[in-house]
């Protein structure tokens, strides 16, 4: 039987981080602050949508936020929550493609 | 949902030339000063990096997701094997290439980091997000 929530939840999720991924290159090219306040203000905009829809993205997508209403220099803290963040997803990953492989062997 | 919406009108308007849909930024925001001679001189804001490896963990999130919807027997037709693989392959790429980053961000607080390393960070999330994409393409 299809999980056809967890498809809407990646469909969802395949939104989202075309948001975000869209905006990148706009905050790389940024020579002002409006710019950076409208990527803010787009993400916040979406923020009750990962919140409610892709709760697992809500911790990203509040770092990004919180990295690009800062300084230039990133902090301590921002640091720590993306390294933190960086090692419960590759633990879930790593467990979720072992499942996947043992599931369905290479041919 | 509605706010995906009013999100993609916004991106819309950015992409085109800085059409302001969003009409109000927050005032008490600071610029990421320098960003335009960061990219000339091959170099990166730190607030960028940490972004991006934000960006990489939210779309290896997602292709966390798609893997386990993916694995029981009875699974949807649009997982399919070879793109997952490759999904993976890109994930476990990208991985060492985040970290190093991060790291040359925290051992030099406050420096721009390499633009190098930056845009291959950004190319394996474009990698991992078109496995994404064909998972979704195929589903929807």
């Amino acid at each position: 039987m299809t999980d056809n929530t967890s498809i809407s939840s990646t469909t969802i999720a395949r939104s989202i981080l075309g948001v975000i991924e869209g905006l990148l290159p706009y905050a790389l090219n940024a020579i002002n602050s409006d710019t950076i306040g409208k990527i803010i203000t787009v993400l916040q905009q979406i923020w009750p949508e990962i919140e409610t829809e892709i709760s697992d993205l809500a911790t990203p997508v509040r770092n990004i936020i919180a990295a690009l209403s800062g300084s230039a220099a990133a902090t301590p803290d921002q640091l720590a929550a993306l390294k933190a963040l960086d090692q419960q997803t590759d633990a879930a990953f790593d467990a979720a493609l072992a499942d996947f492989n043992a599931a369905h062997p290479a041919a | 949902m509605f706010g995906l919406i009013v999100a993609f009108i916004a991106i819309i308007g950015l992409s085109a030339g800085g059409i302001a849909v969003v009409k109000e930024a927050p005032k008490a925001i600071p610029a990421i000063s320098g960003a335009y001679e960061a990219v000339v001189n091959g170099t990166v804001p730190p607030a960028l990096i940490v972004s991006a490896g934000n960006i990489f963990d939210a779309v290896e999130i997602t292709g966390t997701h798609i893997l386990k919807v993916c694995t029981p027997e009875a699974r949807p037709a649009a997982c399919d094997d070879t793109t997952l693989r490759k999904m993976a392959a890109a994930i476990k790429a990208g991985r060492p290439i985040r970290d190093g980053l991060e790291q040359f961000v925290a051992d030099h607080p406050g420096k721009l980091g390499p633009k190098g390393a930056y845009d291959l960070l950004t190319q394996s999330i474009s990698a991992i997000q078109q496995g994404i994409d064909a998972f979704n393409g195929a589903a929807s």
